[in-house]
């Protein structure tokens, strides 16, 4: 660590008070850039002190129902589908108030569920967030 | 590996003039090595037009055989491709690549897994 360039507070009134906050402002004005200039070297090596063992392998996105939303919005389902096996899956809304809200009976809506997750099962619709180059616009 | 069948969907009718089949076939045959390379290709197969295909029903215990294809419509399958993907993601990246070459529609439909012969 580098001296501190701060002046000392004087007991009582110094020689030369203007002098002296000209010195001290100096002084303040040396240990600010003193400190900036260390600061990426510090926070680095807090960073190294506190990361304890090996730093955790992670993907972008840890949360396992953003994977799910994906699979259940694929663009290989039909537009319907996908939000009615959300809001059933993620969203925790029932078959019947989903079929409410799509003004279908409860019968037609458990049918389409089925269908959508028969189809994720069968046509083997990855459970997983899709990459860059993935997706309905290549 | 998951087993695809790739069908595509052409108008009926004539075949276009060479000038436009003739790249949109060695398009094709490159799309068919690229499976080739990536171990995902199995089998390929053109059917001839649907005008040559033969009907067989049963009919009271008989077997009937009637000409012309099933179903009549304005589409036929062209040709279909069958290919090996890890999930369906991967097989429409390589449907993906084969409308663009033919820009025809490809249907893509995962098959059921056969029990090892």
């Amino acid at each position: 660590m580098p001296t501190p360039a701060r002046s000392r507070v004087p007991a009582g009134l110094p020689p030369s008070p203007a002098g002296w906050i000209i010195t001290a402002g100096r002084n303040r004005a040396i240990d600010r850039l003193r400190r900036e200039v260390s600061r990426a070297d510090r926070h680095a090596q807090a960073a190294l002190l506190h990361a304890g063992g090996q730093p955790e392998e992670e993907g972008p996105v840890r949360d396992e129902r953003l994977r799910l939303i994906f699979t259940c919005c694929h663009p290989a389902l039909a537009a319907d589908a996908q939000v009615a096996l959300t809001l059933r899956l993620l969203g925790g809304l029932s078959t019947a108030q989903i079929a409410r809200a799509f003004l279908v009976t409860e019968a037609t809506m458990a049918q389409r569920l089925v269908r959508a997750k028969g189809k994720i099962r069968d046509a083997r619709i990855p459970y997983q967030i899709p990459g860059r180059s993935a997706g309905s616009a290549g | 590996m998951k087993q695809y069948l790739l069908s595509m969907y052409q108008p009926d009718g004539g075949t276009p003039p060479p000038e436009v089949l003739g790249p949109i076939m060695a398009g094709v045959t490159a799309w068919r090595q690229a499976l080739r390379d990536a171990g995902a290709w199995v089998f390929t197969a053109r059917p001839h037009p649907p005008s040559t295909a033969t009907v067989l029903t049963l009919r009271g215990g008989d077997v009937v055989c009637t000409d012309g294809p099933y179903t009549e419509g304005k589409e036929h399958i062209g040709g279909f491709t069958i290919i090996k993907a890890a999930d369906l993601d991967a097989a429409l990246e390589w449907g993906r690549r084969l409308t663009r070459i033919t820009t025809l529609p490809t249907e893509v439909r995962p098959l059921h897994d056969e029990p090892a012969a």
